[in-house]
């Protein structure tokens, strides 16, 4: 009975899970971490498929995995990745010129605080004592 | 029957809000004492329609529709009650209930003394009949259906965790009580004065808010990294950010404030923060939960409720606002200080927290832009925020470990600086050592560096005052300045050195990551209360192979909602933790699906246990200000009224 238990459990958990292998180079396994955590999940919300165990983010870690092992540099990756999903795939927004307010903003609005902060300083100005 | 007597019980408190407001608003003598009474009722109305909707989860009344789509009979007493809450329509009356008890609250203590405070009033009624109407009009949680179900659909088994139980009461506990704040800033350029009482008046209201809000964001976080996923504490998902930037330009309008108190310095600017605060509340809140920021599109799908929580938001913010740019003007608090005094660092901090916030804020917005435009879609991650957001807040503790040491009004940078020569050596010995540890990263060692600034500048403090008796807000800012320091360090800590291996394993292997060795013995099928699960044992070894603790993660399937849920398995220390999860390789052959084995995955997590035992400590130092001066004020009065007689006769 036991056993019977464990082998439908198997074949649930089975369904769920696609296979995942780790890479055995050591150096190019943690190339593949750090690609991962740069890759968005395309069925989850904000995650990375490095912080996500959905089905996707199983396939694409393998897919990312396959593409080092076949020495693909990252860059190769990412374009192929883009080409597939297209840019929502990227966590990190290229730099082009429809993300250029994005880039620049918050800089942009921290200079100008900064300013203002620097009006106030002098205006408020009084001799150190 | 509950429901009928719920939905009687909100609209008994729609009653009592208006009619505070109209109380609040008239100018007879009197008329505060009738807006109180209104207040003290709308609370317990609003409480009452709270409790019915509560028993009828508890009931399982499946004729009662949000109690059919949000729970089922399978679940745990305990998750069936929090079902309640943990569901839109729920959700919104208990952040009603809530503004009616924080405005209560205010009604009782503050609501009669001032001119302005009785304006507050009125707004805080305002406020909570926009909210409750549109739960009886547009989010009635009450609703029946014909026929009844015959059980319900459940509840998303990740939500079945005793930390989401209490991190939405916490979160809104933090959004509704800037609502105090935001009244008594409209009631103050309503009445066109501000003053340095005002702020002490308004500042226990916005520790209490924003040390709940720490909390409540905390208890997300600490959510998040044992549910989903595979221990990430914090994703920048849109639903975070949103309770980010109220506790960001909160934490900007606790400090300022303490400038107006002290020196009667930035009244007009901090006004203006009370009303972003509370506004970028309403906005977490509402746009959260009507989905616009996952989607433009589910905005559309109930067009309704959208409108009319548009209408609520252009009226509470845009009110507010056109208030502010009427009658600002004749706030100026002139007052004189040196470039770096304590008024100085404040407004340092508030650069840098309304910097964050705005970059915040527009990360999370862009795609949405982006989406309406038309243009490709895009993403916005990590990476981004860690390229903007990260920088601006050591830019910010730079000035944070430097604060507690500067004098009021007066000094110089070098006096300053030569007070922090012990926490500038220690900074600068850890930023160096992280840098030797970890070569080529610049922002991980700066973090640590800018964490043991912040926390030795603080125990500088305490070191000098030791003599002295400590005022509440010394504790509080003592507390939530090395509450910072350490939630800080451990992002750094985590951030920098976390490790992981993913293995595939046969019972009998062992895996090392590190020092630690980790054996797996097999997987055994277990039965929950509404789940099963596969178990992993899991040992670890010591370097004698002798076991010295043993872990189960598990993978769950709960088949009322057919969703497979991993649990992984935590042996925590206060160095860091080991976070462990097991999955099937498998592989089709033909027809099936057949196991080839296990996969294994090992994180080494440092000091991440610091990040909610920071956050905690931040939020315990803002209750401990908030709840202890407001208190300490209270007594006072009540002195006063005491011996005041006493000193005429």
């Amino acid at each position: 009975m036991k056993v019977a238990l464990v082998i439908l459990a198997a074949i649930i958990l089975g369904a769920a899970g696609a296979p995942e292998r780790p890479l055995d180079d050591a150096v190019l396994e943690a190339r593949a971490l750090d690609l991962f955590k740069e890759l968005r999940c395309p069925t989850c919300v904000a995650q990375s498929i490095h912080d996500s165990n959905a089905d996707i983010a199983i396939d694409l870690r393998a897919l990312v995995r396959e593409q080092i092992a076949a020495g693909q540099t990252n860059a190769q990756i990412r374009d192929y990745l883009v080409l597939r999903y297209g840019d929502v795939i990227l966590l990190r927004p290229p730099v082009n010129n429809a993300t250029l307010p994005l880039w620049l903003g918050p800089w942009l609005i921290f200079a100008l605080g900064g300013f203002l902060v620097f009006l106030a300083l002098r205006r408020h100005r009084t001799a150190p004592d | 029957m509950s429901a009928e007597l719920g939905l009687l019980s909100l609209l008994l408190a729609v009653g009592c809000a208006i009619l505070q407001s109209f109380a609040a608003f008239r100018n007879d003598p009197d008329g505060g004492a009738l807006a109180v009474s209104a207040a003290r009722a709308q609370a317990i109305a609003a409480s009452a329609a709270f409790l019915f909707l509560l028993a009828a989860f508890a009931a399982s009344d499946f004729s009662v529709s949000n109690v059919v789509a949000n729970s089922h009979s399978s679940k745990p007493m305990f998750y069936k009650i929090s079902a309640g809450w943990g569901n839109h329509e729920g959700s919104m009356l208990l952040w009603a209930l809530l503004l009616s008890v924080y405005g209560a609250f205010f009604a009782h203590f503050q609501g009669r003394a001032t001119p302005d405070g009785r304006f507050a009033m009125g707004v805080m009624g305002l406020l909570s009949t926009g909210v409750l109407a549109f739960i009886a009009l547009a989010s009635n949680p009450f609703l029946r259906q014909i026929p009844a179900a015959v059980d319900g659909r459940g509840l998303n088994p990740l939500l079945q965790d005793p930390g989401l139980i209490i991190h939405p009461p916490m979160l809104y506990l933090g959004y509704v009580g800037f609502a105090v704040p935001f009244a008594m800033a409209v009631g103050a350029l309503a009445k066109g004065h501000i003053d340095s009482d005002w702020a002490r008046r308004a500042r226990p209201w916005m520790l209490i808010a924003w040390g709940f809000l720490t909390w409540g964001i905390a208890l997300g976080s600490w959510w998040a990294y044992r549910e989903l996923g595979w221990g990430g504490y914090w994703f920048w998902d849109p639903v975070e950010n949103a309770s980010l930037l109220p506790w960001l330009v909160g934490a900007a309008l606790v400090h300022s404030t303490l400038v107006l108190e002290r020196r009667g310095g930035f009244p007009g600017w901090t006004v203006l923060l009370a009303i972003i605060t509370f506004s970028l509340s309403l906005i977490g809140t509402f746009i959260v939960r009507s989905g616009l920021l996952t989607s433009v599109h589910a905005f559309a799908v109930d067009p309704t409720r959208g409108l009319a929580i548009l209408a609520y938001l252009i009226v509470a913010i845009g009110g507010a606002m056109g208030l502010f740019a009427w009658r600002a003007k004749s706030f100026e608090g002139d007052i004189r200080f040196t470039p770096a005094s304590r008024e100085a660092m404040v407004l340092i901090n508030n650069l840098v927290m309304s910097s964050a916030a705005a970059a915040i804020f527009l990360g999370t917005l862009y795609p949405l832009l982006i989406d309406a435009l038309g243009a490709s879609p895009l993403s916005v991650g990590a990476p981004f925020y860690t390229a903007t957001a990260i920088p601006l807040f050591i830019i910010g503790m730079a000035a944070m470990g430097l604060a507690p040491l500067a004098m009021w009004r007066k000094g110089t940078l070098m006096q300053a600086l030569g007070q922090s020569r012990f926490a500038l050596g220690i900074a600068v010995a850890g930023l160096a050592l992280t840098v030797a540890l970890k070569p080529g990263s610049i922002m991980g060692p700066l973090a640590v560096g800018a964490a043991l600034w912040v926390g030795a500048g603080s125990v500088t403090h305490g070191i000098q005052r030791r003599k002295m008796r400590w005022t509440l807000d010394q504790w509080a800012m003592v507390l939530g300045h090395v509450g910072l320091a350490i939630a800080a360090m451990g992002m750094a800590a985590t951030a920098l050195f976390s490790t992981e291996v993913s293995k595939a394993v046969n019972p009998g292997d062992t895996v090392r990551l590190g020092t630690i060795v980790a054996r797996f013995d097999g997987i055994s099928a277990v039965r929950g209360p509404n789940f099963t699960a596969e178990r992993a044992t899991i040992s670890l070894l010591d370097e004698n192979g002798k076991v010295t603790r043993t872990l189960y993660p598990e993978r769950r399937f709960y088949p009322a909602s057919g969703m497979p849920t991993t649990e992984a398995a935590i042996a925590s220390n206060p160095l860091g933790d080991l976070h462990v999860t097991v999955s099937a390789l498998t592989e089709k052959e033909g027809q099936k699906t057949v196991i080839r084995g296990w996969a294994m995955r090992l994180f080494n997590r440092p000091l991440i246990g610091w990040i909610w035992t920071g956050a905690a400590l931040t939020g315990l130092g803002s209750l401990i200000g908030g709840f202890g001066i407001g208190w300490r004020r209270r007594r006072r009065q009540n002195q006063a009224q005491v011996s005041a007689p006493l000193g005429a006769s």
